[in-house]
């Protein structure tokens, strides 16, 4: 194996490994903007220039691959190849493509959405000039041009490192963007008549180092520094993207992909990014209540659990139906399933496998929900794909249903027929985080947190288990439906674990054999994936 | 370190000496008329320094519109946490500004910083001190306040218009 | 009937006449206060409410009645509504004692200008009812519920107790010389006759600095030590309560001031002046009014010295009190009394 020197480091690399990929295992810096881990190798933005011993001038270490030399060329004895990153020749190469960049670049930074977390930002300091040479005007060029629905391009701050353009080209393989013009006067746009609206166009957003492409839905919402971010999970689908939430007093303002190779890579889709908008609309509901005759009578949490025992006195719910959702956590399904046991007369529950569009090479799933094989682990049935819902109700007095907006998930056509079918059951009692059109029918409405709002362990399609974080804290009458349960059985007089996400995680550990030495520190940044045990 | 004490002599440790020219000090103090430094505030006024730092306007650009860019760099250094802006999208060429810009002046501390980080110059420190209100509400000066109090620039007296290109300051 | 009348209208007269000047005099000194302190440090002082501000106690009193009476929850309300009284009462009644002036005849009646005449053991009962003022200090910040007040009181205690036994010692003397415990038989002594303060100075000075102590005026004021102890026992106080614990200190100024004008500086006595000269009516009247004058001298003194001096150190306060003033005031107490028996010093009445 060729042995490499970095500046006082020495490494073993495998033959045919680029520079910069070696360094950065070792964790040696060298600055990049246009090479990317998952992206082809492009060469095009200079900035990882080092000076490799031998060599005339500065080499780019992201394309410059080391190779075996013959033992008796080998330099100072043993090396295959000598690298610096802090000669005076490396750190002029450094300071001068730094400088090169930023001739026209606008200094927009009081008003770029990137800043604070802009590339240009963060060499400059560390690795440019505090000043300007350049005493002309800068070349202006397009700036705010919609190159997509999600997207905003700004020619002036672009430093032409390609990557969304090969983001294009390798990862959606929809190839709209392409460089024009030259020179200075270089910029991205797209293929005439073509728009950037592939669905994962925000990504390029991502990975551009610059604020050149900034997302529509989140410019100019918040600056970076201000904003608070949980680890979490895209609860849009059963791929399970690992996702960070970025929120600033207690609004979510967007959704970005965390790296993890064997969930998501590094990217999400735009329909998942798109939630931070979708929960805005979310009619909400932060207190329990009870519908009568006279309409809806809402208590606080603590209020409402001995007025709904005395409900229950009233009515019948031995053998309910339960509908149960994907969008439970693995928590919330265990509080389900003593639920059922100890209350529902071990009425069975489904998990709706709520489906549209289609899978496709990427991520994006037609499994809507994001912890079916969760469910089936944890013993609930799950239905087959799109179910007629008023079918389960049938002969029922009574049903529970969690997480899951029946009514606006029914084909058109069964419509009529599940909303008859759900006002004549004798109770219906909802729990969700939205006050949705099925829990305007309910009798009594249990509201949840939303799955941003909590703590929870969830399982894709692949049995790959991760955990979610809270991004924002929940309005206190709203609880994760374990906590819920905690509650409903305390109060209905038997014994519960205690309300909280870690005595439900507990129950799950005791429900899933393999997790059982497991601790929540290693569930922590990416996951595991449980072994094949899918049923 | 080691303090040196002075000496004492025995009558000055009674205290006696120093408590007399203490008294003799205050008392020639009490027949000087004509040396009292009171202002008599509401009628009689102190004469500002130059670098006064009153309360914060937001000061308004050679387009009639607010210099400020929403940049929140003033929100961000304020030590009080006094400032809250909100972003929005602008059709002008600075794209960004503030759509609301509130000042809560109960608990601004005129440190000054929000003047010294501003990129545009947009907020000023004026030579404003009577603040006071009945109601803490109304101490939080919205945009069209802030506006409207640094309507003429500080470094231009006596100019009711915004500046034009003809205005040295 | 009449007999009971002949005695209890006089004396509630004087009583009338006496609080109304002691009270006015404690609003009045409270403006002192600010006035001088404003002069001494170049200020102009309260000059809006009337003229000179001199309507500027009323002001300050309106003010008091209409704030707001705060009882702090943790407070021990039975304790904390009566402590305020506790101050401000026994430093009236300290007045009942204090002889004021000579007499005025009336009718061929002669009326002695002081409250309760013939009191012989005026001073212990004036020293027995000036003490019980501590117990406001000390109720006040125990029931206030709050660290500061409770501190504020402990200093307050150990700092009258401190200092009680050189006020004790130091007129012993005094009443030594002059043979009785009378204050009228006192001020009797030093007429025709070296004001006490020429004689006993020791004593004189003993006392002056026990009683700044006594008063908790600066330097010596360490229960309240804003800059420790945020009000120190009154620190939960508000509105009149507040007010009551105020007058009750500047009342036991004047109080003090009396003490000090009627055992060292000759009552009412001015030097070669014969009060009965003047009249049945006008030389007590004068008497009076001499002795007011000097009490309005030394609450000028307290005033003076509250802003010249800054404030002891709790430790310093302690040496003061039992290393420097105890022991002078009981070699005070030997020298005079070894005068007095070896070489026939003394009064004799
Ligand atoms: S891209 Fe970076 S350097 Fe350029 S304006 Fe934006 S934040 Fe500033
Ligand atoms: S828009 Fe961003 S990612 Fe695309 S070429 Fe320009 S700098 Fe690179
Ligand atoms: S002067 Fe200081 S405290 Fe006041 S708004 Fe500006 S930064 Fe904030
Ligand atoms: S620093 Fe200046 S431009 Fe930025 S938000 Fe504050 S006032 Fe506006
Ligand atoms: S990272 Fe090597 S040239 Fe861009």
């Amino acid at each position: 194996m060729p042995l490499l020197k970095i500046d006082d480091q020495e490494i073993e690399v495998k033959a045919g490994e680029t520079v910069l990929s070696a360094a950065l295992r070792c964790g040696i810096a060298i600055p990049y903007y246009c090479y990317h881990p998952a992206l082809s190798i492009a060469g095009q933005c200079r900035m990882c220039l080092v000076e490799v011993k031998g060599a005339p001038k500065p080499l780019t270490a992201c394309s410059t691959a080391v190779t075996s030399l013959p033992p008796d060329k080998k330099m100072d004895g043993k090396y295959d190849m000598v690298v610096s990153t802090k000669s005076e020749i490396a750190r002029k190469a450094q300071r001068s493509v730094l400088e090169f960049l930023l001739l026209n670049h606008p200094l927009d930074c009081p008003i770029c959405d990137q800043a604070g977390e802009c590339q240009l930002q963060e060499y400059s300091y560390t690795y440019g000039n505090s000043s300007s040479r350049f005493d002309f005007e800068k070349i202006h060029g397009p700036k705010r041009v919609e190159i997509g629905a999600h997207v905003v391009y700004d020619s002036e701050r672009c430093i032409k490192c390609t990557r969304c353009i090969r983001f294009c080209e390798e990862i959606t393989k929809t190839g709209e963007l392409t460089l024009v013009e030259r020179g200075a006067h270089a910029r991205v746009d797209t293929f005439p008549g073509r728009k950037l609206d592939n669905p994962y166009s925000v990504c390029t957003v991502d990975i551009c180092p610059v604020g050149a492409l900034t997302s529509k839905e989140f410019r100019f919402k918040e600056r970076v520094w201000f904003l608070q971010s949980a680890n979490s999970v895209c609860p849009e689908c059963s791929r399970g993207c690992s996702v960070r939430y970025d929120t600033y007093k207690g609004d979510v303002l967007r959704l970005v992909p965390r790296e993890n190779p064997e969930v998501n890579g590094f990217w999400m889709c735009d329909y998942g990014r798109l939630l931070s908008e979708r929960i805005k609309e979310l009619p909400r509901r932060d207190r329990p209540g009870i519908r009568t005759e006279k309409g809806w009578t809402f208590y606080t949490f603590e209020a409402f659990w001995p007025i709904f025992m005395e409900k229950l006195k009233k009515e019948d719910l031995s053998s309910p139906a339960a509908i149960v959702s994907g969008r439970m956590t693995l928590e919330e399904m265990a509080a389900y399933k003593l639920l059922a046991g100890k209350a529902l007369g071990g009425a069975a529950g489904v998990a709706l496998n709520v489906a549209s569009g289609q899978d496709d090479s990427l991520l994006i799933r037609r499994e809507r929900r994001p912890n079916l094989y969760g469910a089936r682990m944890m013993g609930i049935g799950v239905s087959e794909e799109n179910p007629d819902v008023a079918a389960l109700l049938k002969n029922k007095r009574s049903a529970l249903i969690i997480r899951e907006d029946v009514v606006k998930d029914a084909a058109e056509s069964q419509k009529a027929a599940l909303v008859k079918a759900l006002q004549g059951l004798g109770l219906l009692i909802v729990a969700d985080d939205a006050f949705t059109a099925t829990a305007e029918l309910a009798h009594v409405y249990i509201p949840l947190t939303a799955w941003h709002e909590m703590e929870g362990t969830t399982v894709n399609f692949k049995g790959h288990l991760q955990k979610t974080a809270r991004a924002v804290m929940p309005p206190r009458n709203r609880k994760p439906f374990h906590d819920a349960v905690s509650a409903w059985l305390a109060a209905a007089g038997g014994q519960a674990p205690e309300a909280g996400f870690a005595a439900w995680f507990a129950e799950v550990k005791k429900a899933v054999p393999e997790l059982a030495d497991k601790s929540l520190r290693d569930l922590l940044p990416r996951g595991i994936k449980l072994k094949e045990a899918a049923p | 370190m080691k303090l040196q004490r002075p000496k004492l002599t025995w009558w000055e440790r009674t205290y006696f000496p120093a408590i007399l020219q203490g008294l003799a000090i205050t008392f020639r103090h009490i027949p000087r008329i004509k040396k009292r430094v009171t202002l008599e505030y509401p009628e009689v006024r102190w004469e500002l320094p130059k670098k006064y730092r009153g309360a914060p306007v937001l000061l308004t650009g050679l387009d009639g519109h607010e210099k400020c860019t929403s940049c929140k760099l003033c929100q961000f250094i304020c030590p009080p946490r006094a400032i809250n802006i909100v972003a929005g999208e602008t059709d002008l060429a600075k794209e960004k500004f503030p759509r609301e810009f509130t000042i809560d002046m109960g608990l601004c501390i005129f440190c000054g910083y929000c003047q010294e980080v501003c990129p545009v110059e947009a907020i000023w420190l004026k030579d404003e001190y009577e603040l006071a209100d009945y109601d803490r509400t109304r101490l939080i000066y919205t945009k069209e306040e802030l506006l409207a109090r640094g309507r003429k620039p500080p470094y231009l007296p006596g100019k009711e218009k915004p500046l034009t290109e003809g205005d040295k300051p | 009937m009449n007999a009971w009348l002949a005695i209890l209208l006089p004396a509630a007269i004087k009583i009338v006449v006496i609080l109304a000047i002691v009270l006015t005099g404690v609003a009045y000194t409270t403006l002192a206060e600010r006035k001088v302190s404003a002069w001494m440090q170049d200020r102009k002082g309260p000059n809006r409410v009337g003229p000179f501000g001199l309507l500027q106690p009323v002001a300050d009193g309106m003010k008091f009645f209409f704030k707001e009476d705060i009882t702090p929850r943790q407070a021990y309300k039975p304790v904390y509504l009566l402590a305020p009284l506790c101050t401000l009462v026994p430093a009236l009644v300290t007045f009942s004692v204090i002889p004021f002036g000579t007499e005025i005849t009336v009718a061929g009646k002669s009326y002695p200008l002081w409250i309760a005449p013939g009191m012989d053991l005026g001073l212990l009962f004036l020293l027995s009812i000036s003490s019980l003022a501590i117990y406001g200090i000390i109720l006040g910040g125990w029931s206030s519920g709050n660290k500061y007040s409770i501190f504020g009181a402990l200093r307050g205690a150990s700092q009258v107790v401190s200092y009680e036994l050189g006020v004790g010692l130091s007129l012993l003397t005094v009443v030594i010389w002059s043979g009785s415990f009378g204050l009228q038989d006192i001020v009797n002594a030093q007429k025709g006759h070296p004001w006490f303060f020429l004689t006993h100075f020791l004593g004189f000075i003993v006392f002056l600095v026990a009683i700044f102590a006594e008063t908790n005026r600066l330097p010596f004021d360490l229960p309240e030590g804003e800059s420790e102890i945020v009000g120190g026992y009154h620190t939960e106080y508000s509105g009149l309560r507040f007010a009551m614990f105020f007058m009750g200190e500047y009342a036991n100024m004047i109080t003090a001031s009396a003490l000090l004008v009627t055992l060292f500086f000759g009552g009412w006595n001015l030097p070669f002046v014969d009060w009965a000269k003047f009249g049945p009516i006008w030389g007590g009247v004068l008497s009076a009014a001499v002795f007011f004058t000097k009490i309005a001298f030394f609450l000028f003194f307290f005033i003076w010295v509250r802003w010249t001096l800054p404030r002891f150190r709790y430790d310093q306060l302690m040496n003061i009190g039992w290393k420097r003033l105890f022991p002078l005031a009981l070699a005070n107490l030997l020298l005079m009394t070894t005068l007095m028996v070896f070489f026939g010093f003394g009064v004799k009445q």
